[in-house]
This record gives structure tokens, C-alpha cells and sequence, in this order.
């Protein structure tokens, strides 16, 4: 009596833990977007120009 | 009579196991819901693309005036002009500008004659068409392709200086000689030839 009882018991345990670890299975484990920044390289010199054209005439 | 009673406790035991693992399972799709709609992340992803600055230009090729020179870097002349090439058979770049290969104006300049009256390295820039390439490599070995845009002449007492060496949205090359007529007191010539070209390869 009381080892088909046991019987019983355990056939419900592993019924319930059957199904939940299916569950857990099919849950995808989420994944998380990172921030990728890329710092410029390009220097920030302050461009100028000159006053005049050069003079490329004739060369000495 | 126990035998019976026992029966009815199994069959009890599977019909309410199966029942709730049943439930879990037919839960499974809200909990991986809520799973996922608190795990979807809600910072934007921002990529900066970077940007890699020219190099430093050391030659500058144009196939059609079978012209191929090193080029000098320099800044400005004692009056505060663009500076000229030292060796008569180089050009000059313009180091106080922008590098060839990035957004803006930068300038190469060269001779148009020697003091004899020979031609200098860009006697000839005045043929240059619409179309025809300018290849200017740097010191990292990379080698970038310019196409002529047009070609202009001003006079040197009014030559646009910031439409020649200033800012622009696109990578600009222009190549500056003399022109005109020569000046023997001043010495120098009445008008500045400029060749105005665009990247196209890079």
C-alpha cells in the first residue's frame, strides 16, 4: 500500500519536473546590445589659409 | 476495497501531475514574454564611423603631362603667401591646410619656369582637361585619384583665397602655377593658373 503510494508520488514529481524543464529549454537566453563608439582620429588643427598665392614664377 | 482505494490514488497522482506540468508548459509562452520584453535592451546602439586622417602627401603624378614629382611641405613665405618648392623640380604642398585625401581645399604648387626660361615641373598644367587624373600618394604608401574639374585663371592681385585653400564638403585638390605675363622688376607674373580636380578613388 504504502509503496504504491510512493509509486504514485513519484510518477507526479517526475510529470511536473518533466514539463518545466521543457519549458526552460525553449527560453532563449536574451541577449544584450552593446554600445560600440569609435573615437575619430582626425586631429582638430585649425586650418588656415595664406594671404596670397605663391609665386611660382620662375624657379632660382 | 484498498486495492481500489490505491488504484484511485495513482490514477489521481499522474492525472494531477500531468495536469500541472501541463500548465507550466502552456504558461511557458507568457513567462518567455516577460522574459524577453524585460531584457530587450533600451540604449540604442551608436557606431561612430571612424574616420582615418590622409597621410602626409610625398608624390604627385599626372600621366597626361608625364609629370611625376616629390613634394615638399611648406607653409608660408616671409610676406605671409603660400611658400614655393625649394628644388625647382619639385611642388609644394600647402601644410597649413587641409591634407589631400580629406574634406577640403588642399593645395600643391609648382614652378611654371626656371630663371633661363625653361619649363618647370608645371609648364604644361594649362592643358589639362575636364576629366584627366591627378594621383597623389603619401607617406603611408596610399595612392588616391583626383579628376580635373576645371581650370581657371586669375589675377594674382585678386586671387580667391578661401575659394583656393578653404573649406569644402568633399575631398578638393587644386594645383597652382603661374601665368601671364612676367614682371621682371616685381618678379613676378601677372596671373595664377588654377586646376581645380575632385577624388574619385580613394
Amino acid at each position: 500500500m504504502i509503496k504504491k503510494a510512493v509509486i504514485a508520488t513519484g510518477v507526479f514529481a517526475v510529470s511536473a519536473m518533466a514539463a518545466a524543464t521543457m519549458t526552460f529549454a525553449q527560453t532563449a537566453t536574451p541577449t544584450t546590445n552593446t554600445t560600440t563608439t569609435v573615437t575619430p582620429t582626425v586631429d582638430a588643427m585649425q586650418k588656415t589659409t595664406p594671404v596670397g598665392a605663391p609665386a611660382t614664377g620662375r624657379a632660382y | 476495497m484498498k486495492k481500489g482505494l490505491l488504484t484511485i490514488v495513482i490514477i489521481i497522482g499522474i492525472v494531477v501531475g500531468v495536469g500541472i506540468g501541463s500548465k507550466i508548459s502552456n504558461s511557458a509562452p507568457n513567462d518567455k514574454q516577460v522574459l524577453s520584453t524585460k531584457s530587450t535592451p533600451t540604449a540604442t546602439a551608436t557606431i561612430v564611423p571612424e574616420m582615418v586622417q590622409p597621410g602626409i602627401p610625398q608624390t604627385v603624378e599626372i600621366p597626361k603631362l608625364s609629370v611625376k614629382t616629390a613634394i615638399e611641405s611648406v607653409g608660408n613665405d616671409a610676406e605671409g603667401r603660400m611658400d614655393v618648392p625649394r628644388e625647382r623640380k619639385n611642388t609644394s604642398w600647402y601644410n597649413l591646410g587641409f591634407r589631400p585625401g580629406e574634406n577640403g581645399n588642399a593645395v600643391i604648387a609648382g614652378h611654371y619656369d626656371n630663371v633661363d626660361s625653361s619649363p618647370s615641373v608645371f609648364y604644361d598644367l594649362g592643358t589639362l582637361q575636364v576629366g584627366d587624373h591627378i594621383i597623389v600618394t603619401d607617406d603611408k604608401g596610399k595612392a588616391q585619384t583626383f579628376a580635373v574639374t576645371k581650370t581657371t585663371k586669375y589675377p594674382d592681385a585678386a586671387f580667391p583665397i578661401d575659394q583656393v585653400f578653404g573649406a569644402a564638403s568633399d575631398p578638393m585638390l587644386n594645383l597652382i602655377t603661374c601665368h601671364g605675363n612676367w614682371d621682371e622688376q616685381t618678379k613676378n607674373y601677372s596671373e595664377r593658373l588654377v586646376v581645380y580636380s575632385q577624388l574619385v578613388t580613394n
